[in-house]
């Protein structure tokens, strides 16, 4: 099959053709001669969308400098493009070698949002690889799965052969050996599986068997084969041993994080509830400052973006925050690159921090109180008081900010009416100062979103509002969030409920999945995301949508996700939800002590001896 | 502040570069290479960069220009060993020329370009005479002109166009083409061979090229 000819016919005729080229700056020309592994790894979105991935942009590079391996890319093709494909016969193809998906050894698909698993499903189809696993024989690509969906895979955990759990650095290096002596030695499917079973971080669904009770619940999923009944995660514990990717690859598309990305640290101790990313990503992990300085002339000098952002979870919380990004403008302004810092806490001290990196106030900053109330922001522990908020923005007005973006919630757990009409109170209030006075010019785009209780938070236990409720409060929120200065925005209901379904899912769910997928469903994507598909499907569930969306689980209830260990245990997340309900805060472990949570290995000792960083900081 | 002409190429696959794509990779090549870009005035600073007229998607170019300022000066060749050391596969910066500050505008000094439509043709090969008058039937005065038609395996078609009122539609004129001889569109492509400052000039580089 001649890929390159297929392009050359089609490329002119389809949106975007340089999502199908390949080529950038910085991507591997390795070639298949001589090397053992070969790896795809996909992104199961637009090329857009996947390429700013950083995870994966580690992976990539890490497998590349190996001697016995490579790795390729690709990403799901639009739907004109996949047309195409199909109508010639086409399978999706690799954006390097241009080579047959199917033909590698490996598949590594990152699982980032769980309204891309009808898109998992559409990639297999694409790639004419078998969609479930257990269909899947000697000789067939290995298809891995990763990301933070990983943290509960059930509903799509058919479709893998294995799920590595947690951060991939080491992880990448474990599979690749396997898969290398695998071959070296001949070793069957099955014993290369079991190998598997055994390394941290692996789970591998086809040794999981699950049995449901009379009531529809999960009873027990009983591991087989030796494989462990918790699967522990894997977490790189001192990040400067893995470094970021030196020569990230530089697209030619604009996407949707057009920048170089310099992770600052990993994970989040702050404690926020409803915060998944803050709970599976534990301990905080700090990369050095002087690792990083080197990092961000390094990543300019290979990439030749004019903006490093410094990403993390919560990245004014980086101990020595102020030094860094300092010490990184003064180093960078010469070629003429800027720091941006994607997250502010709502504090004034962020506000100079921003103001401190950022010469153009018109790109605007962005503030997430979360909640409208006090008392729904100390339930979800949102650390901040209206006060903070108040003088927050002041402070960026004074700064010269006029476009002000704020990030609330609704339908987050024992929400009221009152707590949603103080999202529009507050909203309309932060259009004036400290003293009363109003901020002539000032914007404030206000952008809600529908809470989705995820697995392993404290929320895990919650019914998620209705989508009936959600769009009462939605109404509630555009009669009262008027004005001439305020923006309203929020997202489809539909979507929230989907993503809620999907989140806390078990593996009675995958039909809906493929059968949402074969009707054309590109979800994700709003422009086509597409529910009355989707409730076609769900019709068909037994149990019902309402079984896994809007009901609350019992304390004690068996969960799709309760063998997959993040390290923060069970009873402590039960703990902060009754803290949560009885408005009680919970301090963040790097200054005021361990908690408990169950991340670190040694408890305390490991925040004591110096992960939890406190230096620094006043 | 320093004004450089940089003759460029743009090849291959890169031909289907958006010209936003195209001059966001050509930017970022310069940042890797080091030129000290001077920066615009005002809220949102850019790099002071200008190009000749967009090239459609899918056309390739032997010849496109950019104008960039400098901070400091460069000595021009420096620069192009530096950018091609670290340009993408298929984007090659020819030459480069300082410029004085005052010239007029890219799009004012260069007014005509030659392009080559080409037309695979599976096996059967036509007859170069039938394929001119085929042609030059279906074009209008505004396409260009048709300079010469050669058949060796492939046919190619020479054509200079003014791009003084904005120049030939090159998309619409494969189309053309491949309506005029009967063909699928996806059977020709175009491909851009040069940029001269009048008509004398692009006629002056395409003789060898007998005139029919
Ligand atoms: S600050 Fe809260 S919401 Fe943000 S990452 Fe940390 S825990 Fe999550
Ligand atoms: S175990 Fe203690 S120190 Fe470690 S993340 Fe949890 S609360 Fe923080």
């Amino acid at each position: 099959m001649d890929f390159d000819e297929f392009l050359d016919d089609v490329l002119v005729e389809v949106e975007r053709p340089a999502r199908y080229i390949g080529g950038e700056v910085n991507s591997s020309r390795k070639t298949a001669g001589g090397v053992g592994v070969r790896m795809v790894f996909a992104y199961p979105d637009l090329y857009e969308i996947g390429a700013s991935n950083l995870g994966l942009q580690i992976l990539y590079e890490l497998v590349n400098a190996r001697d016995d391996a490579l790795a390729e890319r690709v990403y799901l093709p639009w739907v004109d493009m996949q047309e195409r494909m199909r109508a010639r016969g086409i399978p999706l193809f690799s954006l390097e070698s241009r080579q047959a998906v199917a033909r590698f050894d490996i598949l590594g698909i990152t699982l980032q949002h769980e309204l891309t698993y009808t898109n998992v499903v559409r990639l297999l189809d694409l790639a004419g690889i078998e969609r479930r696993a257990a269909a899947r024989g000697e000789g067939d690509i290995l298809v891995v799965g990763g990301g933070p969906g990983a943290f509960n895979p059930e509903p799509v955990a058919e479709l893998f052969d294995l799920l590595v759990i947690g951060d991939g650095e080491e992880a990448i290096q474990d599979l690749v050996d396997l898969v290398a002596r695998a071959k070296a030695r001949g070793l069957g499917r099955r014993v290369l599986l079991e190998e598997a079973a055994g390394l941290e971080g692996f789970y591998v669904p086809s040794f999981y068997a699950p049995a449901y009770g009379d009531d529809g619940q999960l009873a027990s999923l009983e591991p087989r084969h030796g494989a462990p009944a918790r699967i522990r995660k894997r977490s790189a514990s001192d990040l400067d041993r893995w470094p970021l990717p030196a020569r990230p690859i530089v697209p030619f598309l604009e996407t949707v994080h057009d920048r170089a990305n310099l992770e600052v640290f990993r994970g989040c101790t702050r404690g926020c509830r409803f915060c998944q990313a803050g709970y599976i990503y534990r301990p905080v992990r700090e990369r050095s400052e002087e690792m990083l300085k080197s990092w961000a002339a390094e990543l300019v000098r290979a990439t030749g973006y004019g903006e490093i952002s410094l990403s993390s979870l919560s990245t004014a919380d980086y101990s020595r925050i102020h030094t860094l990004a300092a010490c990184l403008r003064d180093a960078l302004a010469a070629r003429q690159v800027s720091i941006s810092l994607p997250s502010l806490r709502c504090e004034a001290d962020s506000v100079e921090l921003a103001a401190l990196t950022r010469k153009a106030r018109r790109s605007g900053l962005t503030f997430a109180p979360e909640a409208g109330s006090q008392r729904l922001r100390d339930c979800v522990n949102k650390g901040v008081s209206e006060q903070d908020i108040i003088t927050a923005i002041g402070r960026a007005y004074e700064r010269g900010w006029r476009r002000i973006k704020l990030y609330f919630m609704i339908g987050l757990p024992g929400e009221h009416e009152g707590d949603v009409l103080e999202i529009a109170r507050l909203s309309k209030r932060l259009l004036r100062s400290d003293t009363g006075k109003p901020l002539p010019g000032l914007q404030l785009v206000v952008s809600v979103s529908s809470f989705v209780p995820k697995p392993h938070t404290a929320y895990q236990w919650c019914a998620q509002d209705r989508m009936g409720t959600l769009a009462g409060k939605q109404q509630l929120l555009s009669r009262e969030l008027r004005g001439k200065n305020l923006t309203f925005r929020w997202h489809s209901a539909p979507a929230s409920y989907l993503e809620g379904l999907l989140a806390r899912g078990d593996r009675r769910l995958l039909p809906a999945i493929e059968e949402a997928s074969a009707a054309g469903c590109f979800d994700n994507w709003s422009e086509s995301f597409d529910w009355p598909h989707w409730q076609g499907a769900l019709n068909k569930l037994n149990p019902g949508p309402e079984f896994y969306v809007d009901r609350a689980r019992g304390r004690d209830e068996v969960f799709p996700w309760d063998h997959i260990n993040c390290g923060v245990e069970r009873a402590y997340l039960w703990e902060e939800y009754e803290r949560g309900a009885a408005g009680l805060a919970t301090a963040d472990c790097r200054f005021a002590g361990c908690t408990g949570c169950g991340a670190c290995p040694g408890g305390a000792s490991m925040s004591r001896a110096g992960l939890c960083v406190t230096g620094g900081r006043a | 502040m320093q004004r450089i002409l940089l003759r460029f190429a743009l090849r291959g696959d890169l031909k289907y570069l958006s010209h936003l794509e195209m001059s966001r990779a050509m930017v970022r090549a310069m940042r890797r290479a080091g030129l000290p870009l001077a920066l615009s005035q005002g809220f949102n600073p850019h790099p002071r960069l200008s190009f000749w007229h967009a090239l459609p998607v899918g056309v390739e170019a032997q010849e496109d220009l950019a104008e960039v300022w400098l901070r400091e000066p460069v000595v021009p060749a420096d620069a192009v060993a530096k950018l091609n050391a670290v340009m993408p596969a298929g984007l090659e910066v020819l030459e480069a020329v300082e410029v004085g500050e005052d010239e007029p505008k890219l799009t004012q000094r260069f007014t005509h370009a030659l392009y080559i439509i080409r037309v695979a043709h599976a096996g059967q090969p036509r007859d170069a005479r039938g394929v001119a008058e085929a042609v030059r039937k279906g074009f209008a005065a505004e396409d260009g002109e048709i300079l010469n038609v050669e058949e060796d395996g492939q046919t190619e078609i020479c054509l200079l166009a003014s791009h003084r009122e904005g120049g030939p539609q090159l998309r619409k004129l494969a189309e053309k083409t491949a309506d005029c001889l009967g063909i699928g569109p996806e059977s020709v492509t175009i491909v851009r061979t040069g940029l001269y400052d009048s008509r004398q000039s692009a006629l002056a580089s395409s003789s060898g090229l007998k005139e029919m």
